[in-house]
């Protein structure tokens, strides 16, 4: 199973809402499994040093398949990965805000967050987390309801639309968060290759 | 969480269920109106591949189709586009779409031409070029769109229209209709189109589309200027500023009512329209008393022109668009100029340097300059007409003075004696065309014009004489 790029967008975009509920400018990393950048995003007043730790936050948490503070506390001098900052060209990063992202319990890619502080950013990275294991389930949920070749790219435009206006019809009440969660949910059923 | 996974899978369902359904009824019921230029092309394509197998009888059939079509929806569009753009008349709008619903020429016009000799013969065909990217304008949205429709189907093109955005719903429609119509007459879908929401951006995309062979702009300079840029074979319909030139010898009382009906026309906005009348000194008044007469006319005041020049051209020398093909009482109202229904024009006497004598004015608002006789009249219409070769007019009974106006200002259209849309067709010879190619150098479009000419050889046969 691997992290599509339209899985990625929402990821980025729930982190975004977070950000804002919080009123703070974040930069926002989601990498694939082997910590190849898929979504990058950096709202407005967004503190410039933030780019590159949150894309190296998401790196970090990808290929190390651990969260960043963990691999924070297992590098201080004595520990077991003391020393491991240098491996990686400065790509390594040893405090919070990044963490793994995992489909069918293995790790695919991972979401860095920069721009609060450590607390804040993992207050926003740990729904991102959360979502996507909520995606999983719905989508497990789902079977073989959707089928396999109905992901063609036209059909992945008009899904947003669409499911919005049957939310509306059917008087279902879902917040933003749900209805992205919800799309990922049926973009994750159509099949790994997506 | 308000949800579980009973309202998901049944959420999900009719998502699935709505997809599934705007898929598979797309295309068989395509309205010719489509989300992204790739598919309108795409579409396009296909369905000039069906045309080109169907037999000329039945292509013949699609256009009679359409002609009835325009005809049958001609007070509702007329109507939307009027209200839309909120430019021209209704009734003048009536007659625009008549005309181009029964003047445009069809298959008939892409006959072939044959030659015959001692080496045999040689026989000339008109060929289609494939898929035709048209921009439409805002002015006369629903006549351009008949017009071209007609012309390019007639020669066995399909086309992708990128209409004036500020023409959006009434040229969507007209498309639509016409689409209907060839679809009903067992035409195939797609041959004409358009995305739903035409933009700057989607007319970028037509005009840079691989698989789009032909470009047609009718419209103003600069969309002119973008499809000559294109590197592909463009067929621009540029602007103009007809001057109307009379002379003492005409007969006065007949120019006046030319003047005043051609130049009142959906209230000016046609680029043939007599922009400014030139007038010899001798017969001013009398012209000028006949345009009073045919209770059409008000003579503005100098003081009353003065404000609405003020009005209506800007300080930087330019039009002001809020007034462009409004109607007279409209635009003299903002003055406190109170006119009866009757009025479809306003004129006054202006010096050569008026600016409206030099801009396309597109509104009922006409400058009328004297000149000491024909001579000095001919070189100023040809200075006034600024070199667009669009259009001019004359009323005259001299032969030698039409014949002398005529080769000095080399425009596309000429028209004697008669009001500016004799010379497209309405009241006057010939088809009607609302793409006037002058800077190309087509002159008035018809099929023809949307073809490639093919040679074929028949070495020592078929003279048969």
């Amino acid at each position: 199973m691997k992290l599509s790029y339209s899985v990625a967008c929402l990821l980025g975009s729930i982190a975004e809402a977070e950000a804002l509920c919080l009123g703070v400018p974040m930069a926002i990393a989601v990498v694939d499994g082997k910590g190849g950048l898929l979504f990058f995003g950096r709202m407005d007043g967004t503190l410039p040093a933030s780019t590159e730790i949150a894309m190296a936050k998401a790196f970090t948490a990808a290929a190390l398949r651990m969260a960043t503070h963990e691999v924070g506390r297992l590098a201080q001098p004595g520990g077991v990965l003391y020393g491991i900052q240098h491996t990686h060209g400065g790509k390594i990063v040893l405090f919070g805000g990044g963490l793994p992202l995992r489909l069918q319990g293995k790790v695919v890619g991972g979401i860095g967050i920069s721009g609060g502080t450590v607390e804040e950013d993992i207050q926003v990275a740990e729904p991102v987390v959360k979502a996507l294991a909520q995606m999983e389930s719905w989508s497990e949920g789902l079977g073989n309801l959707v089928p396999a070749s109905s992901g063609a790219e036209s059909w992945f435009l008009r899904l947003h639309g669409t499911l919005e206006r049957v939310v509306n019809d059917m008087g279902v009440n879902l917040s933003h968060g749900d209805l992205s969660i919800l799309r990922g949910a049926i973009i994750l059923s159509c099949g790994e290759d997506l | 969480m308000a949800l579980d996974q009973e309202i998901i899978t049944e959420l999900v369902k009719r998502v699935l269920g709505e997809l599934a359904e705007e898929r598979n009824v797309r295309p068989k019921e395509s309205s010719g109106l489509h989300l992204a230029v790739e598919d309108a092309v795409e579409h396009a394509v296909e369905a000039q591949k069906s045309l080109i197998v169907m037999s000329l009888d039945s292509r013949a059939k699609l256009i009679a189709a359409m002609r009835q079509a325009a005809l049958d929806n001609n007070e509702e569009l007329s109507a939307l586009a009027v209200q839309e753009t909120q430019l021209g008349r209704y009734e003048d709008k009536i007659k625009e779409n008549i005309l181009c619903a029964t003047k445009t020429p069809g298959t008939e016009d892409i006959g072939p031409m044959a030659l015959s000799g001692d080496d045999g013969l040689m026989l000339l065909e008109y060929g289609p070029v494939g898929v035709i990217g048209a921009l439409t304008p805002i002015t006369n949205p629903t006549g351009t769109i008949i017009n071209n429709s007609i012309s390019m189907v007639a020669a066995g093109n399909a086309v992708v229209f990128n209409p004036h955005p500020n023409a959006r719903e009434t040229s969507t429609r007209m498309i639509r209709t016409l689409h209907q119509a060839i679809v009903d007459a067992g035409g195939p879908p797609g041959l004409i189109g358009a995305v739903r929401k035409p933009t700057l951006d989607t007319a970028r995309q037509v005009i840079e589309h691989p698989k789009i062979s032909m470009l047609v702009a009718t419209g103003g300079k600069p969309v002119v200027d973008v499809v000559l840029r294109s590197g592909k074979k463009a067929i621009g319909a540029g602007a103009g500023n007809p001057p109307v030139l009379v002379d003492e010898t005409a007969q006065i009382r007949k120019a006046a009512h030319c003047i005043v009906d051609g130049a009142s026309i959906n209230n000016n906005i046609f680029c043939t329209s007599e922009k400014e009348v030139i007038v010899v000194d001798e017969v001013a008044n009398s012209l000028i008393k006949f345009m009073q007469e045919t209770g059409k006319t008000y003579l503005l005041t100098p003081e009353e022109a003065a404000k609405i020049t003020a009005l209506v051209v800007t300080p930087e020398r330019k039009i002001n668009p809020s007034y462009i093909g409004k109607n007279v009482q409209v635009i003299l109202g903002e003055i406190g100029i109170d006119l009866g229904e009757e009025y479809r024009l306003a004129i006054f006497e202006a010096p050569k340097d008026h600016p409206l004598v030099w801009l396309e004015q597109m509104m009922p608002i006409m400058p009328v300059v004297r000149v000491k006789d024909v001579q000095e009249g001919i070189q100023f219409a040809v200075e006034v007409e600024q070199g667009n070769r669009h259009t001019a007019l004359m009323h005259s009974t001299n032969v030698e003075h039409m014949t002398a106006f005529a080769r000095a200002i080399q425009t596309t259209i000429f028209v004697k004696n008669g009001p500016s849309y004799a010379g497209i067709g309405l009241g006057g010879e010939g088809h009607t065309a609302f793409t006037i190619a002058g800077p190309t150098g087509e002159g008035l479009t018809s099929a023809r014009t949307y073809t490639r000419q093919r040679r074929c050889t028949l070495v020592e046969s078929f003279r048969i004489i």
